[in-house]
């Protein structure tokens, strides 16, 4: 009885695995083409003209309770988005060190060269709608807001390096042993 | 007969309990299909 316990947990535990490669596979397969395909370009909404103070109407308040204001995040993002245009090499034939950039390593700087930005100018241009397409794009659920790339960038393309250094660190910056100075990519 | 790990009859226990095999399979797929997010995010 023992034996015939043992065996089935075996032939249980082979049916596990192969339906985890199946598994594996089929996410595989469901994930490849979101891959390849292109978010849908919505052109951003064009810029509404200056605003001019409406006359004001005071209205009895309705002693009802107020509704929930709606939030910005709570609108969707669709037709928010906008690629940004990238360029076909870097300018000069010299890219910036965008790992400078806290947040950006080898992978996402490879990345960022394949979608045609090189320079840290580029990446500060990028508007809300370009960077909700990248970040879409990337699948990085905000990183790049949250790590401002845009300021880091902007930062970084102006030359402040005083004040990208107390905001962010060194940036990856080496000594001239090739030591990675402290404070890279930690925010004071 | 009496080697512990025998499969002479392991045909015969695939037929009786091959509901088992097959729940153990779905598990196995639906686990390996919710854990195999492609890493996107790393640096």
């Amino acid at each position: 009885m023992t034996h015939y316990l043992i065996e089935l947990a075996i032939w249980m535990l082979i049916a596990y695995f192969i339906g985890c490669l199946i598994g594996w596979a089929l996410r595989t397969m469901v994930d490849a083409p979101a891959k390849i395909a292109e978010p849908v370009y919505t052109p951003a909404p064009a810029p509404k003209p200056a605003l001019t103070p409406a006359p004001v109407v005071m209205a009895p308040r309705p002693t009802t309770t107020p509704a929930p204001a709606t939030t910005p995040a709570a609108e969707p993002m669709v037709g928010k988005m906008e690629r940004p245009k990238g360029i076909a090499a870097a300018r000069g034939g010299k890219a910036d060190d965008l790992q400078r950039i806290s947040g950006i390593g080898p992978k996402n700087e490879s990345i960022l060269h394949t979608l045609g930005f090189f320079h840290f100018d580029q990446i500060a241009a990028w508007t809300e709608a370009q960077v909700s397409w990248v970040d879409d794009h990337l699948r990085f659920n905000g990183r790049i807001k949250r790590e401002e790339w845009i300021r880091q960038a902007g930062l970084l393309a102006e030359g402040k390096e005083a004040e990208f250094t107390k905001l962010y660190g060194t940036g990856g910056l080496r000594n001239a042993k090739g030591e990675t100075l402290s404070g890279t990519r930690t925010r004071k | 007969m009496n080697e512990f790990f025998n499969f002479h009859n392991s045909w015969i226990l695939v037929q009786h309990n091959w509901i088992w095999l097959a729940l153990a399979l779905v598990l196995g797929a639906y686990v390996g299909f919710t854990t195999s997010i492609p890493d996107r995010n790393s640096r």
